[in-house]
């Protein structure tokens, strides 16, 4: 009886926990992670990580959360407990410089990319252990898996190509060239399309992950940084850094509908979970913004700590 | 509960101690209050090839396409061998009495720094007078990993410290003595 009532208790806790929509942004400046409720509009919590964390990786379920510390070379694992409370469960040390993080489908891979020793670090989630180190191209950024959990595809900066490797067997399928300086990466099931931002070209490559091929290239505005769709693939959405702006393209045309002026350096971006707003880090002004995919409007600005990025899958659940 | 415990484990073995240097884009932001209106500071500065005539360090700033997007200035500065540096107008808001640029082809013997970003700001006070913000966006010299000391953020950070506190600190006495 007394563990059935615990469960219940758990299990309610546990609910309540899950039901809020969370958005880890790395604060660059200040070596931590703010937790925002998307609901709330309120950072809840400030958990301190590494030295200047960049890459963030939530994983499935959203209970662990991993932030990549560039300049203490290391990895940073949160755990959130059933009372929704964050605490760091680790700190290891993954090669020279980590940025680009993902979390495999089912949650038991954590692929690093290295930027200075040009590999893919394979972590176990669980133990963090090291399983296996891939030789991908120069100054690995981006990554993402497609939703099968079959192919692993890292966006190679120097290199200006995009690696495609099978999960099954750990060997490089394909090495595709796309624009100049490849970085922000998504996963856009309509198609499927894979959406690359090339930095140096300012444009985006529309690649089709099963052909291995770069199918359009979209012209945006300077320095393109990271790109989210939504999940009908009407809208996507083009960080560019440089030019402080956020390019909305139509998902079918692949024209540009507007340009918006939301804040300095735009970089990580999401669609929320309820498809209604799109969600940026901007790092030059420390703050964290919400836009209404319909009007195309900022709806809220958040404060968050300085230099925020949030580069990688940010959201939970 | 498993999940539980193999955090717990971690933490355990968990121990991070060797230094290492990773690729992190620094950020500064330096500031000056001038005692003069908006439009009487926007007007010094305005012009994207005016940096010469506020900057005690830069000698000639001639701008290939004034104020429109993709001009480029060539900075000519006050020292031996008239070093010169480039630079590509990104953004200009008139209104908002701000312009945002980049560097192109960084010498790091002249400005330790790559990938450099700057945008200049005249606001209101809401006094009366004038707030000047002059931010940047770079990174080091050397991206590579330990670079020599002067490759190093510091170094980048210091150098664009006294670009911008100069600049600024001649503006406000240009400024304040019209």
């Amino acid at each position: 009886m007394r563990t059935a009532l615990a469960a219940l208790v758990i299990g309610a806790a546990l609910s309540a926990a899950q039901a809020e929509t969370l958005a880890y942004v790395t604060e660059q400046g200040v070596d931590s992670v703010a937790v925002v409720d998307l609901d709330d509009w309120r950072v809840v919590e400030q958990i301190t990580v590494g030295r200047k964390p960049a890459g963030v990786a939530v994983a499935p379920g959203g209970e662990r959360i991993f932030v990549s510390n560039p300049e203490s070379a290391s990895v940073s694992a949160i755990s959130r407990g059933p009372d929704g409370r964050h605490s760091v469960a680790a700190e290891v040390k993954v090669g020279l410089g980590p940025l680009g993080i993902a979390v495999d489908r089912s949650g038991k891979l954590v692929f690093v990319a290295d930027w200075y020793t040009d590999d893919v670090h394979v972590l176990d989630a669980a133990s963090l252990k090291q399983l296996r180190v891939l030789k991908v191209g120069r100054s690995p950024s981006g990554i993402t898996t497609s939703p099968d959990n079959q192919r692993l595809f890292v966006a190679n900066r120097e290199s200006d190509t995009l690696s495609v490797i099978d999960l099954t067997n750990w060997e490089t399928l394909a090495t595709i060239p796309v624009g100049k300086a490849p970085f922000g990466l998504f996963y856009d099931e309509n198609g499927p399309r894979l959406w690359v931002a090339n930095v140096q070209s300012s444009d985006v490559s529309v690649v089709d992950p099963v052909g291995m091929k770069e199918i359009r290239r979209v012209k945006v505005r300077t320095f393109p940084y990271g790109v989210a769709v939504t999940k009908d693939g009407a809208r996507a959405f083009v960080t560019n850094q440089h030019d402080d702006s956020i390019s909305v393209l139509d998902g079918r045309t692949y024209e540009t509908l507007a340009t918006l002026k939301v804040g300095d350096y735009p970089e990580g971006i999401l669609v929320a979970p309820d498809q209604r707003h799109v969600l940026v880090a901007c790092w030059m002004d420390d703050v964290f913004v919400s836009i209404d995919v319909t009007t195309l409007k900022t709806d809220a600005r958040l404060a968050v700590g300085a230099g925020p990025r949030a580069f990688g899958q940010f959201l939970a659940p | 509960m498993k999940l539980a415990c193999s955090f717990a484990a971690i933490v355990a073995l968990s121990v991070v101690t060797a230094e290492g240097h990773g690729p992190t884009r620094q950020k500064l932001v330096e500031t000056v209050d001038i005692n003069r209106p908006v439009d009487k500071v926007w007007t010094i500065i305005k012009d994207f090839d005016a940096l010469a005539k506020w900057h005690p360090v830069i000698a000639s700033s001639p701008a290939t396409k004034g104020n429109e997007v993709g001009s480029v200035r060539t900075l000519t500065l006050k020292a031996a061998g008239d070093p010169q540096l480039q630079e590509e107008l990104l953004s200009y808001d008139e209104a908002g009495h701000a312009y945002h640029y980049e560097m192109k082809d960084h010498d790091p013997k002249i400005l330790p720094v790559a990938n450099y970003t700057s945008w200049i700001t005249v606001k209101d006070d809401g006094k009366g007078g004038a707030e000047v913000e002059w931010k940047g966006a770079y990174y080091r010299g050397d991206q590579r990993n330990d670079p020599a000391p002067e490759l190093n953020d510091d170094a980048a950070n210091a150098a664009v410290k006294g670009v911008y506190r100069s600049g600024l600190d001649n503006l406000k006495k240009i400024a304040e003595s019209q």
